[in-house]
């Protein structure tokens, strides 16, 4: 990174917090540790969340999702600012990646 | 076209709705198409065209052909003994199929997301100017080894 490259910031809102504090500690710690990752990367971690959700970004880690949108600060640096982190829906067989896998097996590609 | 799906598909063609996988294709067409609008604009569109077959040693002889070649768009399989094979693809191709994949990814997941309650509220409430209150990931991190300490406490 540049010396004039915007430092990376990621903080978590109250509303964040709790649905944190909310799951198992073992899943705490595991969305912790997702979170370095989205501070490193915080516009091109996960993927982008489309209409009515634009500007918010998703990653999962296992059964749970962290939702987070950028801020640019007043310096101008780029921060994530986490929403929620939560256990995605039951029967998460169906997930994106799950469906797109077989999407992949019944496609002819 | 039938969902790949039979129990969902079942369900929503009954309803006379497009199964998931339906949907699911047809977004993804979508973000290929614009993809490919895209690239054609910028003149960067190579087509992903169907892999040549080459064996390990037929691939290393002819190396700077089979990378000449992937630089214009073209795909190999090399195929190696027990069953072994490597795919070699175009980085820019890759980083395309990459983008158009978490864009589908994105869009189904929103499609989830908006099914959970839990997550909409959350969203709702972070335009909210009191819920606004930020928290530092080292506080975060205070907070969860807070609650453990709590924990501790309250089980002796």
């Amino acid at each position: 990174m540049g010396p004039t490259s915007p430092k990376r910031k990621l903080f978590v809102n109250r509303v964040g917090v709790e649905s944190l504090l909310e799951l198992p500690k073992n899943v705490q710690r595991q969305a912790l540790r997702k979170m370095d990752t989205i501070e490193a990367m915080p516009d091109s971690a996960g993927y982008p969340l489309r209409k009515p959700l634009q500007g918010f970004r998703g990653i999962h880690t296992g059964r749970y999702r962290i939702i987070w949108r950028l801020l640019t600060l007043e310096e101008g640096d780029v921060a994530a600012e986490v929403v929620y982190v939560g256990i995605r829906s039951e029967g998460d067989q169906r997930d994106a990646y799950a469906e797109f896998q077989k999407l992949f097996n019944t496609l002819d590609l | 076209m039938t969902g790949a799906n039979p129990t969902s598909g079942g369900v929503l063609r009954e309803r006379g709705l497009p199964s998931a996988c339906t949907l699911t294709r047809a977004v993804l067409t979508g973000r290929l198409l614009e993809t490919e609008i895209e690239a054609r604009r910028k003149g960067t569109w190579m087509m992903l065209k169907i892999p040549e077959v080459l064996g390990v040693a037929e691939a290393r002889s002819m190396l700077p052909h089979v990378l000449e070649d992937v630089e214009k768009g073209r795909t190999f399989i090399i195929k190696g003994p027990k069953g072994r094979e490597a795919f070699v693809i175009s980085a820019e191709v890759f980083r395309r199929l990459q983008d158009a994949y978490l864009e589908v990814v994105g869009e189904l997941e929103t499609i989830r997301i908006l099914e959970d309650e839990a997550a909409v509220r959350a969203i709702r409430e972070s335009s909210d100017g009191d819920r606004r209150e930020l928290f530092t990931l080292s506080e975060v991190e205070s907070l969860v080894g807070k609650v453990d300490e709590d924990d501790g406490a309250d089980k002796s």
